[in-house]
């Protein structure tokens, strides 16, 4: 096994001791091979820490899941129960408290010790960055050089220690070569991670300015469609929201990415700051995320009826009305209860003292039921209009009572919509041991509040 | 759960109202009828109600009521006709109808007494007349009613009290009627321009005693 597969079996698989001092007889004698040696613990440092950095986009994550049909939050909500309960059930559990004790007590000067650690760091490779990366080389030769390379064998003020340490040959020696290589690297390393950090700040800011641009073009649009509105200005406005969402959507986190801010992408956050003050953000804000209940308020506009009664003497005209309570079983599916008020006219035969009479009404009775509302939210979820069937059960102080309802939820925030629909409902009654039925077919319209 | 929801279910399938006892407006009518329609011209009831077999056919017919023209179902065959004032019985009678045949009843006081009149209003629709009617409810006197219309001659017609005419085929149009005291000849009233429809049917009732009258003019549609 020759020097290099030492050196790579020591990184991924390990060697055994033998192998090992082997590897460690070499670095001590080669120097050629410690420094590769330090270059590869470094890369992989380094690689190590950028792909804990890597995190999937938002958006990506979130129409794979919706591709696949299942509910992200549902299956990390679902997660964190399970390891939740595992760990309470678990003996772990009952050290629990004192090892947070211990945590936090080793963590706060911890964190304000890496803290200031890291903003001294910061500081130090942002005046880098904003210089070069080549003169940050020059600037490191201000630390003394140790080895025995050439160009610092003039340096006057190391001569000295560069002659004892290099008739030394001893273990100093060899940690500050290693440090200087060390030193070296991370210049290098510097320069490609400054231009990397450059180039993704440049992408950024030509996202910016695109998305910029079409902001600017769309409030044209509006501004010359303000006195005529067709559908260009509904599409103006639609457009205007998708950019608005996509921008806040942005995986972009401010504390994290410190060092890509320029003036421009300052720009951009006091940009954001004014959509995100609008009156939907603001009470979309003060509501909880999610919802369990929702309240239906509806009108009732009869436009077909069996049978159709006309009578001569008019009953007053009351106001028809439906309002109805859902639990929310899921996105999807909900439960709920009724009340109502509604004319529901009725014609049937009585036989009074041997002879046959045909008597027709049209009375306002009241109503309850259960209600079922089914919402295919998976297939219209980027529509703005929500479509919905909602079945009734119910009964009347005459009979039992059906209804089916097909109809459109338009939201004007997010848990306030306009609902319209058609609705058919069944009525049935008992007249003389004989059942009749009222058809009839109602336009529907009211509001819906999710809380 | 399901047990409930079962038992929620029955008690939507109890009803606890009778279609027909429900507090609303209705309108009962009888699968064999014909067609009456009720004057109410007795002073002493301002309005009554006309039933039969205990199904209310016309809510109310107030006195000397000539806004209504139209008639109503009554049952047909042997019905009973029963008159309420403010839900006191005020007439009850059977009365004989034939089904879909056209009938005008009266209410009225003679010397005293509640009385009626019902009468079959029978003419052919094919002829596309008008039709009046001349009744004479005073209990003091006979008169002639003396109608001048587009024909060259007037028309003379007498009436006994406590009578009436049969409906008498006229021409669309106006005419005038006058009430003359046949042995006297003095004129009595005077009635210009009354519209007669076709398929319309025109009563002018007299009433009254020997000191007062009261003349009124009753229309009905077919």
């Amino acid at each position: 096994m020759n020097r290099e597969d030492l050196l790579f079996d020591y990184f991924e698989n390990g060697l055994d001791p033998y192998e090992e001092d082997i590897l460690f007889q070499q670095l001590n004698i080669d120097e050629s091979l410690r420094k590769q040696f330090h270059q590869q613990m470094k890369i992989r440092l380094l690689a190590r820490e950028d792909t804990m950095h890597i995190k999937a986009p938002f958006e990506a994550t979130q129409n794979i899941f919706n591709t696949i049909g299942i509910s992200q939050k549902v299956l990390q909500t679902q997660k964190f129960r399970r390891n939740f309960l595992t760990f309470i059930q678990s003996k772990q559990a009952r050290i629990f408290p004192a090892l947070i004790l211990i945590a936090l007590l080793i963590a706060l000067p911890t964190f304000y010790l890496v803290e200031n650690y890291a903003v001294n760091k910061f500081h130090s490779s942002n005046a880098n960055i904003e210089t070069n990366a080549n003169s940050l080389s020059k600037n490191k030769q201000n630390y003394p050089i140790v080895s025995s390379s050439e160009d610092n064998a003039n340096s006057p003020e190391n001569n000295a220690s560069h002659s004892t340490l290099n008739q030394s040959n001893s273990f100093l020696a060899q940690t500050a070569n290693t440090a200087i290589l060390l030193n070296s690297l991370e210049d290098k390393l510097n320069s490609i991670y400054s231009k990397k950090l450059n180039k993704i700040n440049s992408d950024y800011t030509n996202k910016l300015q695109q998305l910029q641009n079409l902001l600017a073009n769309n409030q044209n649009n509006l501004a010359t469609n303000l006195d005529n509105p067709n559908n260009d200005l509904l599409n103006s406005l639609n457009n205007t929201s998708r950019v608005i969402q996509f921008t806040t959507n942005l995986p972009f986190n401010q504390r994290n990415n410190n060092i890509l801010m320029n003036n421009k992408q300052n720009n951009y956050f006091n940009y954001q700051k004014p959509i995100e003050m609008d009156l939907s953000s603001l009470i979309s804000d003060l509501l909880p995320k999610s919802y369990l209940f929702e309240l239906n308020l509806i009108g009732i506009n009869s436009n077909y009826t069996y049978p159709n009664v006309v009578l001569n003497n008019s009953f007053p005209i009351q106001y028809t009305y439906n309002i109805t309570a859902y639990y929310a079983i899921n996105e999807n599916h909900k439960l709920g209860v009724s009340y109502g008020k509604e004319q529901f006219p009725q014609q049937f035969n009585r036989n009074i003292d041997g002879k046959n009479y045909q008597q027709i009404q049209n009375p306002y009775l009241n109503y309850y039921g259960v209600d079922y509302k089914y919402i295919p939210t998976e297939i219209f979820s980027q529509s703005y209009v929500l479509p919905y069937i909602n079945l009734l059960g119910g009964a009347t102080s005459v009979g039992p009572l059906a209804k089916l309802q097909l109809g459109g939820e338009i939201s004007i925030f997010k848990r306030l919509a306009l609902t319209a629909g058609i609705e058919n409902s069944l009525l049935f009654y008992n007249v003389d041991n004989i059942i009749y039925s009222t058809n009839k077919v109602n336009f529907v319209y009211g509001i819906n509040l999710k809380f | 759960m399901y047990k409930n929801i079962v038992l929620l279910f029955l008690f939507f399938l109890i009803s606890c109202e009778c279609p027909p006892q429900i507090d609303t407006s209705k309108e009962i009518i009888p699968n064999e009828y014909s067609y009456c329609i009720f004057f109410n011209i007795n002073s002493d009831y301002k309005v009554f109600s006309v039933n039969s077999n205990k199904i209310e056919i016309v809510n109310s017919v107030n006195f000397a009521n000539t806004s209504n023209e139209n008639y109503y179902k009554f049952p047909d065959n042997y019905a009973n006709l029963l008159l309420f004032n403010n839900n006191t019985p005020i007439f009850n009678t059977l009365i004989y109808t034939q089904k879909f045949h056209y009938y005008t009843f009266f209410f009225y006081k003679f010397e005293g007494h509640s009385s009626y009149l019902f009468v079959e209003d029978a003419f052919p629709d094919s002829l596309q007349n008008s039709y009046i009617r001349f009744l004479n409810f005073n209990s003091n006197q006979s008169v002639n009613f003396e109608i001048t219309s587009s024909l060259p001659q007037p028309i003379d017609v007498f009436v006994n009290m406590n009578d009436y005419t049969k409906l008498i085929p006229m021409l669309e149009g106006n005419i005038d009627v006058s009430i003359i005291n046949p042995e006297s000849q003095n004129l009595i009233a005077k009635y210009d321009n009354i519209n007669l429809k076709q398929n319309s049917i025109t009563n002018i009732v007299y009433m009254g005693d020997s000191t007062n009258y009261n003349v009124y003019i009753f229309k009905s549609n077919k």
